[in-house]
């Protein structure tokens, strides 16, 4: 009788478990873990754990798995869409943020309403550095289960309008190059060429982009640019520990 | 170029794990002279029926050889378990073929079809 190869029917289902979690993944899109809805949570876990079967539960086929990877990524997709157009059905399904401090004062009945303890209510509002009570206008619970909180008005940082300060358009930087290849598209979009690039470069020493491990171009035209070689005399090493870090 | 790629290469990637996983559809149906697992079994069981035991023993081992070439491609697509079982009815046709027990021999081949039939399932 010829043996069957166990570990290579695992590697096999491997393979086709985690590219297919990959291709399924990408296809539910950008949402973050933090921002994730304690349905979404355990919609992952499932996911996740169908995958794990089908890796390692050679008892059943991989068939069964993969369908029903399929169909909670189908059923995720739709509930995607569905919460996109119908506002009314995502907040059935989602839940709505609820005001559990308003006007400085905490909303005990909502709060019981939603199984949500006073202590839960202070550890949120330490993590996000209030420690008094009273500094706090509005406190949301999100539905993904953070906290948003408004601080009183008294205790707000200053900000240049306040001041009547005056201030440049700032927006998002561009990389040019990345890992010392230069980003072509990105030039073009800020309608710059790689013979202006390459004279930047050159003013700072630089004979070549394949040395630069980072250069981006912000709203102000100022470049950074982070050479490979770092020509730093001192370095700091804040281990304490001889072990990987 | 590169954006028919990117949606082209995951839809290959899918379509090619769907058929791994479901190659023993293919498999079991495409047979040649030396994989024809089926054919042998009839052979088999016509061979016990007319007690042909030494007949029956030459197609036992023929379709064992069968069994052997056709299984290696088939793990990736079916249950384990029933490769375990099948592999079992076989080793216990064999011995009731040594022993030219018909009853036996008989049951014994019965249920390595019925293994045959349900790896699919």
């Amino acid at each position: 009788m010829v043996l069957l190869n166990e570990t290579l029917v695992v590697i096999v289902r491997g393979i086709i478990g985690f590219f297919t979690l990959l291709i399924f993944t990408r296809l539910l899109g950008k949402e973050q873990v933090g921002q994730l809805t304690f349905f979404d949570y355990i919609m992952g876990i499932t996911i996740g754990s169908i995958a794990a079967s089908l890796t390692v539960d050679l008892g059943s086929r991989a068939w069964p798995h993969w369908v029903g990877l399929l169909t909670w990524t189908v059923a995720a997709l739709s509930m995607q869409w569905i919460t996109i157009r119908w506002r009314y059905i995502s907040k059935i399904i989602e839940g709505e943020p609820v005001v559990v401090i308003m006007n400085g004062k905490i909303m005990e009945d909502t709060m019981k309403k939603i199984r949500y303890r006073l202590s839960d209510l202070l550890v949120q509002l330490r993590d996000k550095g209030v420690f008094d009570l009273s500094h706090v206008e509005f406190a949301v619970l999100e539905t993904d289960g953070k906290l948003s909180v408004l601080k009183k008005s008294q205790l707000l940082p200053v900000t240049p309008r306040d001041l009547n300060i005056s201030t440049n358009y700032f927006g998002i930087s561009s990389e040019l190059i990345y890992d010392g290849v230069v980003i072509e598209e990105n030039l073009k979009q800020v309608n710059l060429s790689p013979q202006w690039l390459e004279s930047e470069l050159q003013k700072q020493g630089i004979s070549h982009p394949s040395q630069v491990f980072l250069a981006s171009l912000n709203t102000t035209g100022e470049l950074y640019i982070d050479t490979y070689k770092d020509y730093l005399k001192r370095i700091v090493d804040i281990s304490d520990y001889p072990g990987p870090n | 170029m590169k954006r028919f790629l990117v949606y082209l290469l995951p839809v290959a990637i899918l379509a090619l794990f769907i058929f791994v996983m479901n190659s023993n559809i293919y498999l079991q149906r495409n047979r040649s002279k030396d994989n024809n697992f089926p054919m042998y079994i009839e052979k088999v069981k016509e061979d016990i029926r007319n007690n042909r035991w030494n007949e029956a023993k030459i197609n036992i081992e023929k379709l064992e050889n069968s069994w052997n070439l056709i299984m290696p491609k088939l793990q990736f697509s079916v249950e384990r378990d029933e490769i375990g079982d099948l592999n079992a009815s076989l080793a216990r046709l064999k011995g009731a073929i040594t022993a030219e027990d018909k009853g036996e021999a008989l049951a014994d081949l019965n249920e390595a079809q019925e293994h045959w039939n349900r790896l699919d399932d």
